[in-house]
């Protein structure tokens, strides 16, 4: 461009020639074009097919966004996540679990505390939104997704080395968005199966609540 | 005279802005998980 303007720049004895059409020009930036933005595009739609075909074995791990802050659940041995609905959410069920279904029992809830991850082990995140819209954003995964209210969004990673990392909401959802951060910690395998050991099954804490003669109460996770 | 300058204007916002690529202060984190090819196609982009 800057040649250009240098080259056919005002001159008292040049007057430039009228020439509005000239269909073998258009045709070639027109396939210059094309091919340019396809070359850009390709790339990633190649990374997004890897993106949306969730590999066999990742572990489902459901991840639970309201206004403002995160709620997990992992599968327990069976590994598989019980049914959940929105008409069973209420104060006393926040991630509205069905109760009668048997894959929910030994579910793991994570209220309060952090999400730990295995090293090397593919999860697939299972995305629910109880209020509006979130998304749940790890920088350093580089992936993220919208949580929908009303559906359930996913998308898969496997986590390639150990550390401490930042959950961040990448959707703007109220006066507190910015405060709606997280932790996800990805660990060696002793480190996590120590951290899962902790973590409490539904089955214990319906159990426990009614020994305890109260109604269902999650307990915050003191990690 | 005037075109001239344009020209050279123009030149040094090429080199400027590439230059400032490579030495702008902010930089991506490091890659936690498997989609490092994401950082390929948007250098791609580049």
């Amino acid at each position: 461009m800057a040649w250009c303007i240098w080259r056919y720049r005002y001159q008292k004895d040049r007057k430039a020639e009228y020439k509005p059409e000239d269909k073998k020009l258009e045709w070639n930036l027109t396939w210059i074009t094309t091919l340019g933005v396809a070359a850009l595009l390709a790339p990633g739609l190649v990374v997004w097919k890897d993106y949306v075909t969730v590999p066999k074995d990742a572990m489902p791990i459901e991840v639970v966004a309201y206004q403002w802050g995160w709620k997990y659940r992992l599968p327990g041995e069976d590994g598989v996540l019980g049914k959940t609905d929105i008409k069973f959410i209420n104060d006393e069920n926040p991630f509205g679990l069905n109760f009668d279904d048997p894959n929910s029992k030994d579910d793991l809830l994570v209220d309060g505390g952090d999400l730990h991850l295995q090293i090397n082990k593919p999860v697939k995140f299972e995305l629910r939104s109880i209020d509006v819209l979130h998304n749940f954003y790890v920088p350093q995964f580089r992936g993220k997704m919208d949580m929908v209210p009303g559906m359930i969004t996913f998308y898969w990673l496997t986590p390639i080395r150990t550390g401490d990392f930042e959950v961040l909401c990448a959707e703007y959802c109220g006066t507190g968005h910015y405060a709606m951060r997280g932790r996800v910690i990805v660990d060696e395998k002793n480190d996590y199966n120590n951290w899962l050991a902790k973590q409490i099954t539904l089955e214990k804490m319906l159990a426990r609540n009614k020994k305890n003669n109260k109604s269902y109460e999650l307990v915050k996770n003191t990690q | 005279m005037f075109p001239l300058i344009v020209a050279h204007v123009f030149v040094l916002i090429v080199v400027a802005s590439v230059a400032f690529h490579f030495w702008s202060p902010w930089w991506w984190t490091e890659v936690a998980s498997n989609w490092g090819g994401m950082d390929d196609t948007i250098i791609l982009t580049f």
